[in-house]
């Protein structure tokens, strides 16, 4: 194909948001977004280009045209090609700090398990090098932040933004951001999401269930694949305003394949309180990305008198989606979660922590919450 | 001697070649066809003559390289991936 597609209105065009819902959806099982018929004009390619390399695509869009998979010119598979390799330069940078993290945590005996990116990307995309990553994500156990945090401190990490206090660290916050030389970021995380979801969530159980992923010369331990999958569906819907298309994807690529896979899924986001946070994550997707899930995920999705939400858990849900929301206010009504001494706990953490705003420690963008998707 | 990949290395495939870093620091290299298809073959340990036949078996076969050229391409590449701390001679 090699004649571009007509920007004056010639036959109907999608939007460019559809177009890189389309771009995310191209190989993940389930998906039927229509590809556009021929390559785009050049107005369009670059504000294309633009929303391609905000979602994180570059690989993907890279891989799709050079297998065909995506029409393009000539000029714009190079520049594809171009922007995937410059994508795939960082994730190898940013798995050689994984890498180095990783072996400092285990001589300090600190156990971790690598989130989103190098998992998804090693774990469940048939080719890794189409899913790139702009950070590194470690979950640890609460009871080691602070020591993890020395360690990558120790490797001169810089903290994006000031310590409140230990205990908030430890008993409050999402995780603690840190940014390295060369363009490399590495979050710690405490837990999958802030505000009152990510405190009942059971990190014990998130953290005991495992897999192994192979980068490089090291096995690194990833979550299983039910955690990955609600740690995808926890991204995608308490997250930014607009999820990523990629992390969209990712919920694609790790969903439940059958009913027993769905039954241990919906018992964690049970006890998590979180199965209103799942269904909606996934109707997302099926709306975005035109995705049909498999049978029993989407027969449960289709059925709310299956998994009742409480008032509570549904306001919850609003405020993270409202447009007012705001950190603080995520943080308070975390301070409603559970009880006895936990909720002790959480309230220490935010009597230490609390007032004072975030900020960023060296330059940079202010960024809405701690740490990023 | 045969040459073969440091272990301490991470790679991605690209359409277009592929991407390697060392672990002990550097930038990211790329490497397009058929550097490519060097360091594919460098997952073994393998001498440069048996490097120099492959290449320039599936080149020779298209006419476009005799396989001095590719000996002396073959040799260049192999120093700058030692410089990057990339591969390494081991004995035969």
């Amino acid at each position: 194909v090699t004649r571009p597609l007509d920007a004056t209105g010639a036959e109907p065009s999608p939007s460019g948001h559809a177009l890189v819902a389309t771009l995310a959806a191209t190989g993940a099982p389930g998906t039927d977004a229509p590809v556009p018929p021929r390559p785009l004009d050049d107005a369009r390619w670059s504000r294309f280009l633009r929303q391609v390399e905000g979602e994180r695509l570059e690989p993907l869009l890279a891989h799709a045209a050079s297998t065909g998979a995506w029409p393009v010119t000539d000029v714009q598979l190079a520049e594809a090609l171009a922007r995937g390799r410059r994508a795939l330069a960082l994730v190898l940078e940013l798995e050689r700090e994984l890498i180095a993290v990783h072996d400092d945590l285990r001589a300090e005996g600190i156990p971790m398990r690598v989130l989103k990116g190098p998992a998804i990307a090693r774990l469940d995309e048939e080719d890794p090098s189409c899913r790139a990553f702009g950070d590194i994500d470690v979950l640890v156990r609460p009871r080691d932040v602070r020591r993890a945090v020395a360690v990558v401190q120790a490797r001169g990490g810089t903290r994006r933004y000031a310590t409140r206090s230990a205990a908030y660290d430890r008993y409050v916050g999402k995780g603690v951001s840190f940014r390295f030389e060369r363009n490399v970021e590495v979050d710690l995380h405490r837990t999958i999401a802030p505000g009152p979801f990510g405190i009942a969530v059971d990190l014990d159980e998130l953290f005991a269930r495992s897999q192994p992923v192979p980068v490089g010369p090291v096995t690194i331990q990833a979550l299983d694949r039910p955690g990955r999958f609600l740690h995808a569906c926890y991204h995608a819907a308490l997250g930014r305003a607009r999820p990523r298309r990629s992390a969209q994807r990712d919920i694609v690529l790790t969903a439940p394949l059958g009913d027993r896979d769905l039954d241990e899924v919906v018992a964690r986001a049970r006890r998590w309180r979180g199965e209103l946070v799942v269904a909606s994550a996934v109707t997302s997707v099926v709306d975005d990305l035109c995705w049909q899930p498999p049978g029993a995920l989407a027969s449960w999705v289709a059925e709310p008198r299956t998994r009742p939400a409480s008032p509570r858990e549904r306001r919850w849900l609003e405020a993270y989606r409202s447009d007012e929301r705001s950190s603080r206010r995520l943080t308070l009504l975390g301070a409603g979660v559970g009880g006895g001494a936990a909720r002790a706990r959480y309230l220490v953490g935010l009597a230490t922590g609390w007032p004072g705003a975030r900020r960023e420690v060296s330059g940079g963008r202010r960024r809405r919450s701690g740490t990023r998707g | 001697m045969r040459w073969r990949r440091r272990p301490d290395t991470l790679f991605r495939r690209v359409p277009d070649g592929v991407l390697v870093i060392s672990l002990r620091g550097g930038g990211p290299l790329w490497l397009p066809a058929p550097g490519a298809d060097v360091w594919d073959r460098l997952a073994a340990a393998t001498t440069v003559d048996e490097l120099v036949d492959a290449l320039a078996d599936e080149l020779g076969t298209a006419g476009e390289a005799p396989s001095d050229l590719v000996r002396t391409g073959c040799l260049a590449l192999l120093d700058e991936l030692r410089a990057h701390g990339l591969v390494e001679e081991v004995e035969a």
